[in-house]
């Protein structure tokens, strides 16, 4: 192993480099020479029995699924920590990695996509499918962010855009095909068990193109850390640099995503640790994070492989993911402040001149689509009108659930309106906040805890989950005064971490999983009478609190600078406004599930309108939001009959693009 | 023809003949191709036709079934129900006793369309409680029946199906049709241990890939490990797995199991087959080990009943070669 050089200028604290990477491998060692020896007694050496043919199915076992299995894990590994190392210099953002990128998702899609309508082209290799997948998430990603100049942040929104869109996707999919894709499951929860050496000898090549790769791309990658400006009077073609380090990382990151499947964290947690333990330079960085991504990977899956039994097997993937979600955390706790330059791209439109007369216009047209909403529809024989004796009978069936969608597409909007104007971040959303994701996630622990869950604990355990990320985003805010940077990065990690948890669960293949599966993707199939007249209220109490935070929403997107020169109470503020979007966001999530992009959606439309005061923004989202929402379970209630498509999940189909339309016009 | 929404049963049947012509005039082909596809696909449990035949004639219950445990129960009792969830879905993984065409999709079981079965108006809907609680407004306004398979305390996933058999039945009034179904039922899976023990094969381990590494294991409270309890055939996988009857391991961990007779349902994936792990394995050796069509895990007694004469055939048919 090469030893960091000049130790003593570059890394005062240079031995903990050796110290911690020898930890692991003496950890993960000692656990894989315990489970060669425990399992039947058999030596390593009595593997080289197999080359000679004389071996019986123990030697076998070691040779075949044990050993590719610790060479896979420490390729992996390797290969992860590097591709992190390299995202992470080249955006400048220490929470890069495929996953922030929508490399995986996009990866996954192809697979779930390959897998219902190519199964013959897919049954060999998987790994061609989602190269493909990761590339075009990856190209789609370039393309977003390339009016931006590649810019670190619009790198990563553009990849978390396009990663949420490609998990949209698949869930669509899931919805409908769930007993044909187990395959693609256990993919994706990222399972390193093996049954011959291919994998490894698969991977091995392309780790050794991988490490020269960025031996020749060292030099200009270490002049990155500079300033574009400085970086560009040093004689660097800083645009060239980005573009071919990002591609190097994303086909690493491609290659052992197709091969091994979703392991997340490791290209998170690799640098990360090789950074704190006092690696300052990159030329240390990619050294030591394959050596440490390996180290970790490995001694990872020997630590499942000792839950593992003849009866159960965990896939490494989901413990890495659980691994690394405190590791989160805790880097989030030291991270330095404002990691990352958040533009003001908040879109500048021209005023609408009668907003009051315009807004009342809008009134109407809501109640006109509700009523049409509730009206219009398919039955069996085709699309028909209902008569008055017919909407006795039907009306009580379709009016909660016109009504309870449209509670959530205000409560969303309100929430997303809230959140941009607190961050100035166009971009800002509950969806990117991860509140709707803690929420979510608050349903599955229940899901996974109780037994029987009916409704109503369904309901409790959202709430919860709402609640708890609220109180560890305000923990975490407490820190920072609420630095939008911190509260966005907070939720880019719930979501990874989140997504992990959701393939997880669909690989257990419970059959109780289609109807969670359903909510989480925005049903409004369970809102009856009580929860529609319910969310209404919540919804009016959210507006009329949100419209006491008027005054902070004018000062505070000019910034904690201004705010704070005016007199403005920066943490006290900030707290209120995120109180309200986040109860808000709670209270949408029980009724349209966290995907939908309405959040996100409803406020821009309004801005681009041309409503720019906050109490008119604020009412014309709400419309909107409404309106989407009800277009949505309208058509998510008709367009299949008689199976019906969730709400939300309609509304992110057609989110998801306007989203990413919306940042390509952003940034040119 | 302007539709109403119908409590009556006329304008229902009437809407029902009319689609079914338009049905025939769209997709001739793929409704023929599907019959000829069906025809030879098992023989119809118990009294499957003639109950149909005396059904017209009576008007029997109209019932719509949510899951596809009970549409199995409801067709081995010579009922057919008006509308089924996930039709398709049954058709392609469940496919014993076959589906008549004519029967209305209403939606998937954890969201079946409201206002497509008040449209249909059936006089029962039977669901398994289970996967979960129907909703309050389709609750109030058709009748409703839970039925279970995993009955709470009962022997095994045979004799769950056996009194769900029962449970059908009765709401059904067809008390005689279920007694001689539950007869077959056992008659078949006698059959099936006089024919294993014959082969002198005393345990059996019962799995599916689930991708070319990963297998899936079924334990007691699985439908075959119902079955084979019910033959008294040990199944190897002994210990109890999740509640719904399996446990998912690496293809590595199928050394540990130590059994006479290893099933495989469905198709062997071609990649697990040129593993060396595979081919080292003593069973795959020796050839101890049976590919059966695929049968749903989660079915009825007539799944129960597919797996016995699968299983039968199976050894049957390598019996005859050395």
């Amino acid at each position: 192993m090469a030893r960091p050089d000049k130790p003593v200028a570059e890394a005062p604290r240079g031995w903990h480099l050796p110290l911690m990477v020898g930890a692991m491998i003496a950890v993960a060692g000692a656990i894989t020479i315990s489970i060669i020896v425990n399992q039947g007694g058999v030596l390593p050496w009595r593997a080289g029995r197999i080359l000679t043919g004389s071996g019986g199915i123990q030697e076998t076992l070691l040779y075949y699924t044990f050993l590719p299995r610790v060479a896979v894990s420490l390729i992996a590994g390797a290969m992860l920590g590097l591709s992190g190392a390299v995202f992470q210099q080249v955006l400048r953002n220490p929470l890069a990695e495929p996953t922030t990128l929508g490399v995986s998702s996009g990866a996954y899609l192809a697979i779930v996509v390959a897998t219902l309508w190519w199964p013959e082209a897919v049954a060999g290799s998987q790994e061609f499918a989602a190269l493909l997948g990761g590339a075009l998430a990856m190209a789609l990603v370039f393309a977003l962010a390339a009016g931006g100049g590649f810019s670190p942040l619009s790198l990563i929104l553009a990849g978390l855009v396009v990663g949420l869109f490609a998990g949209v996707a698949t869930s669509v999919l899931t919805l409908f095909h769930r007993e044909s894709l187990m395959s693609a499951f256990i993919w994706g929860t990222g399972s390193l068990v093996q049954e011959d050496w291919r994998t490894a000898a698969h991977l091995a090549p392309r780790l050794i193109v991988a490490l020269i790769a960025v031996g020749l791309l060292l030099k200009p990658l270490e002049l990155l850390v500079l300033e574009d400006e400085g970086a560009r009077a040093a004689g660097l073609p800083v645009g060239l640099v980005r573009v071919l380090a990002v591609l190097l990382a994303v086909g690493m990151s491609a290659v052992v995503v197709s091969a091994v499947g979703m392991i997340g964290f490791i290209g998170l947690a690799a640098p990360t640790l090789v950074r704190l333990a006092g690696a300052r330079r990159f030329r240390q960085q990619a050294l030591w994070a394959p050596a440490t991504g390996a180290a970790l990977l490995w001694l990872a899956d020997q630590l499942v492989q000792l839950l593992n039994s003849p009866t159960r097997e965990w896939p490494t993937g989901i413990a890495t993911a659980l691994l690394g979600a405190p590791l989160l955390l805790a880097m989030l706790r030291h991270l330095r402040q404002a990691p990352m330059s958040v533009s003001n791209i908040m879109p500048m439109a021209r005023r609408v001149s009668r907003p009051v007369l315009i807004l009342l216009g809008a009134v109407f047209a809501l109640i006109l689509a509700a009523c049409i909403a509730v009206l219009l529809g398919r039955n069996s024989a085709g699309w028909h009108w209902l008569s008055m004796t017919e909407l006795h009978i039907l009306g009580p069936l379709r009016w909660p659930r016109v009504v309870g969608a449209c509670a959530a597409g205000s409560l969303l909007g309100l929430a997303g309106a809230l959140m941009q104007r607190l961050t100035g971040n166009a971009m800002a959303s509950p969806e990117i906040l991860g509140i709707s994701t803690g929420a979510a996630l608050g349903v599955i622990l229940g899901f996974l805890t109780v037994d029987e869950l009916g409704r109503i604990a369904q309901l409790g355990f959202a709430a919860l989950g709402a609640f708890a990320t609220l109180v560890l985003m305000l923990v975490l805010g407490m820190r920072s005064s609420f630095s939008p940077e911190k509260m966005l990065l907070t939720g880019i990690g719930l979501t990874t971490a989140f997504g992990a948890l959701v393939t997880l669960l669909m690989s257990l293949g419970d059959p109780r999983l289609s109807m969670l599966l359903t909510w989480m993707a925005g049903s409004t199939y369970y809102v009856e009478d009580g929860a529609a007249v319910l969310s209404v209220g919540m919804a009016t109490i959210s507006l009329v609190v949100a419209l006491t935070t008027i005054r902070w929403l004018e000062i505070l997107p000019l910034g904690g600078q201004a705010a704070r020169s005016i007199g403005v109470n920066l943490s006290g503020s900030r707290l209120s406004v995120l109180l309200v979007s986040s109860v808000a966001t709670g209270a949408a999530v029980l009724i349209v599930g966290p995907l939908s992009f309405v959040g996100l959606m409803a406020p821009h439309i309004a801005r681009m309108v041309g409503f720019q005061r906050p109490a008119s923004h604020m009412f014309a989202t709400v419309l909107l939001g409404s309106l989407i929402m009800l277009i949505a379970d309208w058509l998510g209630r008709n367009i299949l009959f008689p199976f019906q498509l969730p709400a939300g999940l309609l509304a992110a189909m057609v989110g998801g693009p306007y989203v990413m339309w919306l940042m390509w016009r952003l940034n040119r | 023809m302007r539709p109403t929404v119908s409590t009556g049963r006329s304008g229902v049947e009437q809407r029902r003949l009319g689609r079914a012509c338009t049905d025939s005039d769209a997709q001739p082909l793929s409704r023929r191709s599907f019959l000829t596809a069906t025809a030879g696909a098992g023989a119809a449990l118990c009294s499957f036709a003639s109950a149909a035949a005396d059904d017209k004639e009576h008007g029997p219950l109209r019932i719509v079934t949510l899951d596809a445990a009970l549409t199995q129960t409801t067709l081995a009792l010579g009922v057919s129900p008006v509308g089924v969830s996930g039709a398709s879905f049954y058709r392609s993984f469940v496919i014993e006793p076959p589906l008549p065409s004519g029967v209305v999709d209403v939606g998937t079981r954890s969201e079946p369309n409201v206002e497509l079965l008040l449209e249909i108006a059936p006089d029962v809907i039977l669901y398994s409680p289970e996967y979960g609680q129907l909703t309050r407004s389709l609750a109030d306004r058709i009748p409703t029946t839970p039925i279970a398979i995993y009955v709470p305390g009962s022997e095994s996933y045979f004799e769950g199906a056996t009194l769900a058999t029962e449970a059908v039945a009765e709401r059904l009034g067809r008390s005689a049709q279920a007694h001689r179904c539950i007869a077959d039922a056992n008659e078949r899976v006698v059959s099936m241990r006089r024919i294993l023990v014959a082969a002198k094969t005393r345990s059996v381990c019962v799995m599916s890939f689930l991708s070319s590494r990963i297998v899936r294991l079924y334990t007691r409270d699985s439908l075959f490990g119902g079955v084979l309890q019910a033959a008294g055939i040990r199944n190897v996988v002994a210990y109890e797995g999740n509640k719904w009857g399996f446990t998912d391991v690496g293809m590595a961990a199928l050394a540990e199991y130590d059994a006479d007779l290893y099933v495989h349902i469905g198709a062997i994936p071609a990649r697990a087959t040129v593993s060396p792990v595979w081919n080292a394995l003593p069973f795959v050796r020796q050839k101890r080990i049976v590919a059966l069509p695929t049968i749903w895990m989660f079915g009825g007694l007539p799944s129960a009943t597919r797996f016995a004469d699968g299983l039968a055939a199976a050894i049957g048919a390598t019996d005859g070669t050395p």
